[in-house]
């Protein structure tokens, strides 16, 4: 296992791709951090004005400005379509080039080979979201600096949400190696992932509506998928702690979702010929 | 040393059998020449072996052990065709190989490299490289770990003649200096005559036969193509002074004599002496191809 992680890794930072599709999150995270910020300085600035002007002296600016935690754990579920694609072309690739089968021939057990990748795909997720957090500060201290009070505190929450946070995008990242490993084709897969990925979302509360209807109870499919959970999660109030059974219900949406999608992907890239 | 030994491999893709009930036997030091037309099951039977499809039904054994896993890591493969990251260069991807070995010694990329005559090639990325150059890569990757089995599906497809023969003595130097045993299926049949000691033969995925090049020759043996003007009365001379029965009537005017290969003047001097007029007298062998066709029931010149 120890020389298949050795490889995969070697493979994952000689890979294009994931550096590409680093450098694509770290603009797009750039530009809004550099927005986000710019409008929080030009907002506190007019309310400052504004309350200057009404003879008040002071605003408790953590009551209107989230401050960059929130904001950081705000963004961090868009990492899920970065960390997804890299994962299908980091493991179609190996079907396209043939290279899986200078793999499997030397005798490793399918398992293993298809961990390895998995662990590649969690080191993959740990590091963009460290580029995320890392360019939202940079830009943070640059613009803001000490304009706004306490915009730099540290919420009670921050790290319990970041937690559940990588735990959903875990389980994301499982889905999409489950599609390559069933589909084998790049673009098939991440058609297939994102078609997942928009569908969900929307044929979810319709099914929760048909259930009302037809079987009269509250019971909410949409509350169990991966994409509510997350947009709950990311979508926080971080200085209110989480609600228990919503605290539960992620971290069982998450790990259900991962042993799941887990077994699917070995028991079928066992099954399969290479 | 039985090498790979198969018993009663069988796979099946939906309702047909690719491989079925094949049991084959590769010895040490032997280059077992694979043949078959496409589709045969050559492929399918390679993948079983080592590891890359599940079989049916049937047994594997390789190096005499039926602990797979172990004896795969034993096995140079080039399947279908050498596999490789396209972007990266022909050290990079023989390091990514060498990393999944047991071997500590690194040296050994650069000792194979140059053994394909790959190793002045620099950091050109594989996908730049010629058809004939990524064959030789292929060969360099089955070569690493020093493996004690090869087995090359189309070693020398897109290879130039310079390159074919380069690959040839290659593989023979690696079998009578290292003793490495090789299982290489190719289609051009009179390049696997120079290099095979023992063939199969595969057939909608049944092995039709397995013999040694001794056993062939006897098989593909010579034989006089004699054309007489009274085919009747030339064999009648043949079995009183020729004393043999040897021989076939080929068409009106034509025997074929499988004695007395050596002595065409004789049997020319006595079937004259017979006042049989000889349009032609040739000596002929049939070849790996020909027995080929003629075992999978086809024509070679159709």
């Amino acid at each position: 296992m120890s020389k298949l992680l050795k490889v995969d890794f070697y493979k994952m930072f000689k890979t294009k791709s994931f550096y590409i599709i680093g450098i694509i999150l770290l603009s797009f995270t750039t530009l809004i951090a550099i927005t986000t910020s710019l409008l929080c300085v030009d907002a506190y600035q007019n309310i400052g004005n504004f309350t200057s002007d009404l003879g008040e002296t002071a605003i408790d600016a953590s009551v209107i400005f989230p401050g960059i935690f929130s904001t950081i754990a705000s963004t961090l579920s868009s990492i899920v379509t970065y960390t997804s694609i890299f994962m299908i072309m980091f493991m179609c690739s190996e079907f396209s080039y043939g290279t899986i089968k200078n793999i499997a021939s030397k005798g490793y057990r399918r398992e293993s080979i298809y961990l390895s990748k998995f662990i590649c795909g969690i080191a993959c997720t740990f590091i963009y979201t460290a580029v995320v957090v890392v360019a939202n500060l940079v830009v943070a201290v640059i613009i803001v600096g000490n304009k706004i009070p306490h915009y730099f505190d540290l919420p009670s929450q921050f790290f319990t949400s970041i937690s559940l946070t990588l735990l959903l995008l875990i389980s994301y990242i499982s889905l999409a190696l489950m599609i390559a490993s069933l589909i084998r084709g790049n673009g098939a897969s991440i058609g297939a992932f994102f078609v997942l990925s928009i569908l969900t979302p929307i044929l979810l509360p319709k099914a929760d509506e048909l259930l009302k209807n037809v079987i009269e109870t509250d019971f909410t499919i949409s509350k169990y998928s991966l994409s509510t959970c997350l947009l709950q999660v990311t979508g926080a109030d971080l200085t209110k702690a989480f609600n228990g059974n919503d605290l539960t219900r992620f971290i069982c949406v998450a790990v259900g979702f991962l042993v799941v999608t887990s077994t699917v992907g070995i028991y079928f890239f066992r099954k399969r010929d290479l | 040393m039985e090498i790979l030994k198969t018993n009663g491999l069988t796979k099946i893709y939906g309702k047909k059998a690719a491989v079925s009930n094949l049991n084959m036997n590769i010895n040490k030091g032997d280059i077992y020449g694979f043949i078959g037309k496409n589709g045969a099951g050559k492929t399918t039977l390679i993948k079983m072996v080592v590891g890359l499809a599940a079989p049916t039904s049937g047994e594997i054994t390789l190096f005499g052990s039926r602990n797979l896993g172990k004896g795969r890591r034993n096995i140079g493969t080039v399947i279908e065709a050498p596999a490789f990251a396209p972007n990266l260069s022909a050290r990079k991807n023989m390091y990514i190989q060498w990393q999944l070995l047991d071997s500590k010694n690194e040296s050994i990329i650069d000792e194979t490299l140059k053994l394909v005559g790959l190793d002045n090639v620099g950091k050109k990325k594989v996908k730049n490289f010629s058809l004939g150059m990524k064959q030789r890569l292929g060969i360099a990757m089955t070569l690493m770990g020093e493996p004690e089995f090869l087995i090359l599906d189309e070693p020398v497809n897109g290879l130039d003649p310079e390159g074919i023969i380069e690959v040839r003595e290659l593989l023979l130097k690696l079998n009578h200096e290292k003793g490495l045993t090789i299982l290489i299926s190719s289609h051009l049949l009179s390049e696997l005559s120079r290099l095979a000691t023992r063939y199969g033969i595969i057939n909608d995925g049944v092995l039709i036969d397995e013999l040694s090049v001794e056993e062939l020759e006897k098989r593909c043996k010579s034989s006089l193509k004699i054309k007489v003007n009274d085919v009747e009365k030339a064999c009648e001379v043949i079995k009183t002074q020729l004393n043999t029965e040897n021989y076939k009537i080929l068409d009106d005017n034509t025997i074929e004599l499988f004695d007395h290969l050596d002595e065409s003047g004789i049997v020319n001097s006595i079937l004259a002496k017979n006042d049989i007029i000889i349009n032609s007298i040739s000596t002929t062998k049939s070849d790996l191809e020909s027995y080929f066709m003629k075992v999978i029931g086809g024509n070679k010149d159709e």
